[in-house]
């Protein structure tokens, strides 16, 4: 009879520690994004050359977005990457943007000095860019198909070979099944 | 048809009282007043057991800036909730909306 008191309090329990620990593997911060295979939307971003840029010009292109912040550790480690990457993609059907947010100019300017960063770069004064794409940690990087539809979304750091890749997916319409996740910070 | 002096009267009284009614009307609800009480609704993205209204996140300043552009725009109250649930997830709505079994 103990013995199937104690099966009994096991067979209950034993799902509820399993669910636990589960729940202490998982990331509590983290917010899924509900952008996947949704359009893009449409924005104008002011470029630290004194253009002007709009997501609607790229039509046509397959966009890789990337949000950043110069004071974020994450978007320092991938920044050389990223640029690796444009230079692999650069002159065919694809395009790199880099949006700043919550930063300043001299700050931003000195980040895309620093690492060298060669591809569009502006700033998101307002984080009205940064709020449409759903933006809550940094470094957030985006993929957008020729259509203008969001086809992967990757949170935190992102290596070449992964941007060159899903970029080439984009190219195809291909929309991931679920987002990706490398290191970030959370915006301030 | 000729209105005798007393219907001229009653009609001007008329139009006198409707003015003076639109003038005396209720005011429209403060902006700051109406952006607190969306904003309390949303749940903000940095600090996530905070509402925009109260979180002193840059974020949450900016995400109150937009709710205040949008009242101003006109939306109601639900078309804001649901632009920042479209973009965010349910899970940006502080108190989750009832659907199934919930």
């Amino acid at each position: 009879m103990p013995i199937r008191r104690v099966m009994i309090t096991l067979l209950i329990i034993g799902p509820l520690l399993a669910l636990l620990a589960y729940g202490f593997t998982r990331d509590s911060h983290y917010i899924v994004s509900p952008l996947l295979a949704k359009p893009a939307t449409p924005f104008t971003l002011a470029l630290y050359d004194g253009r002007k840029l709009s997501l609607d010009d790229l039509r046509g292109k397959a966009v890789f977005l990337n949000f950043w912040a110069s004071w974020c550790v994450p978007c320092r480690a991938e920044a050389r990457e990223l640029e690796a990457a444009w230079q692999k993609i650069k002159g065919t059907n694809m395009i790199f943007v880099g949006v700043a947010v919550q930063d300043t100019d001299q700050n931003a300017l000195e980040f895309l000095k620093e690492f060298n960063i060669t591809y569009p770069n502006g700033k998101d004064e307002t984080a009205k860019i940064a709020v449409d794409y759903g933006t809550w940690g940094i470094p957030e990087s985006f993929f957008i198909d020729p259509q203008g539809r969001i086809t992967y979304k990757h949170v935190g750091a992102i290596r070449a070979a992964l941007v060159v890749s899903k970029l080439e997916e984009a190219a195809k319409s291909i929309v991931s099944a679920q987002e990706g996740k490398g290191d970030y910070s959370a915006v301030k | 048809m000729k209105l005798t002096r007393a219907r001229k009267v009653f009609i001007l009284l008329l139009l006198l009282g409707c003015i003076a009614h639109r003038l005396h009307a209720a005011p429209a609800p403060d902006l700051e007043e109406q952006t607190r009480a969306i904003s309390a609704e949303l749940r903000c993205v940095v600090c996530q057991n905070l509402s925009v209204a109260d979180s002193p996140s840059d974020m949450a300043q900016q995400m109150r800036a937009i709710v205040r552009e949008q009242v101003q725009a006109g939306k109601s109250p639900e078309e804001i909730k649901d632009f920042f649930v479209s973009k965010y997830g349910e899970w940006v709505l502080l108190k989750p909306r009832t659907t199934g079994f919930s």
